[in-house]
């Protein structure tokens, strides 16, 4: 799923934090829970209980947002240090520019101000949409959304710690024109940029994980298959 | 001939061998890494990693902290001040010999 491996230590280091697929498994399901807890409530009659999970949902992902360094951080001392070591987790520049790159030996990288929050605003262009047309987001406004969201993932990537394959990105694309087949309910509509994203995401992070947990057994697993 | 060539043999000894050099340089780049890591990265032996950094730390140019991640201890080692102006000295007289 990425095209190359950074050469310099601070590039080869930012890409580290991505070797166990922790940061996309995380991102994936916050934005998957808020999505089916928001297509919930799209359904008539909404009831106190889907509102209520929509409004948890909601607060989980801002928990998730704030502190998204600390619980990837908590996974990844019991699961990717003791196996492949550790280092020092990418910067993540909040103010830099939309094609600021970083430089030569930098250990920075934008996942989430690019990668996982592109499915939010994707969200709520959907949602904006409506707002200007018939007052509901149209059938069609997801596809376009999706294509300019998969345009957007692959040039973003080009710079960062992870670049993208393209047949990975045009997976968002394909994904946003097979969701044309999904009857929703129009209030429903605008989520499911956030399905596809957290979808897309835990699919990633999820392979990575089992490939990085295949080629990297436990040090102590190591020792008792050698004695 | 070259003017700064002669300067090449000023060159700081202990981060000009190969494996310092190496390990320097991954400091440099990426702020703080532990034992694991390093070893990773610069394809050193557990021996060979320690003696070397050993010699880093003697000289000043590396601290190594013992710490914790959850419950996992760790190694870190990190470049000190004094580690990155000779860093910075060594890479400069480099470029500048090769620069002509």
């Amino acid at each position: 799923m990425t095209d190359a491996i950074a050469p310099s230590p601070g590039r080869r280091a930012a890409a580290y934090w991505f070797i166990d697929g922790l940061p996309e498994i995380v991102f994936g399901l916050g934005y998957l829970l808020l999505s089916v807890a928001g297509i919930a409530t799209g359904y008539e009659p909404a009831n106190i209980w889907t509102k209520a999970a929509f409004l948890a949902a909601t607060a989980v992902l801002i928990v998730l947002i704030g502190f998204d360094r600390r619980i990837i951080g908590f996974f990844k001392a019991r699961l990717t240090y003791p196996r492949t070591g550790y280092v020092r987790p990418p910067a993540e520049p909040e103010t830099s520019g939309p094609f600021s790159k970083p430089q030569r030996d930098e250990n920075v990288a934008h996942f989430r101000t690019r990668t996982a929050f592109i499915f939010f605003v994707a969200m709520q262009v959907v949602n904006i949409s409506g707002a200007i047309g018939s007052g509901e987001p149209s059938r069609w406004s997801v596809p376009v959304v999706m294509a300019m969201v998969a345009a957007v993932e692959y040039l973003w990537s080009r710079s960062d710690a992870r670049p993208y394959a393209w047949w990975w990105v045009a997976l968002l694309a394909l994904a946003g024109f097979l969701s044309l087949a999904w009857d929703l309910p129009p209030k429903s509509r605008e989520f499911v940029p956030l399905v596809i994203g957290g979808a897309w995401l835990l699919a990633q992070g999820g392979w990575t994980l089992i490939h990085y947990l295949r080629a990297n057994p436990r040090p102590a697993d190591l020792e008792s298959a050698r004695t | 001939m070259n003017g700064r060539l002669p300067d090449l043999t000023q060159l700081d000894r202990l981060i000009h061998e190969p494996a310092r050099l190496m390990i320097t340089m991954v400091l440099q780049g990426v702020g703080e890494a532990d034992f694991l890591y390093l070893q990773r990265e610069c394809g050193l032996t557990q021996g060979n990693l320690s003696s070397h950094l050993a010699k880093l730390e003697e000289a000043g140019y590396v601290e190594i902290e013992k710490k914790f991640k959850g419950k996992l201890p760790l190694t870190i080692c990190r470049l000190t001040d004094k580690g990155r102006a000779a860093f910075a000295g060594y890479t400069r007289t480099v470029m500048a010999a090769l620069a002509g």
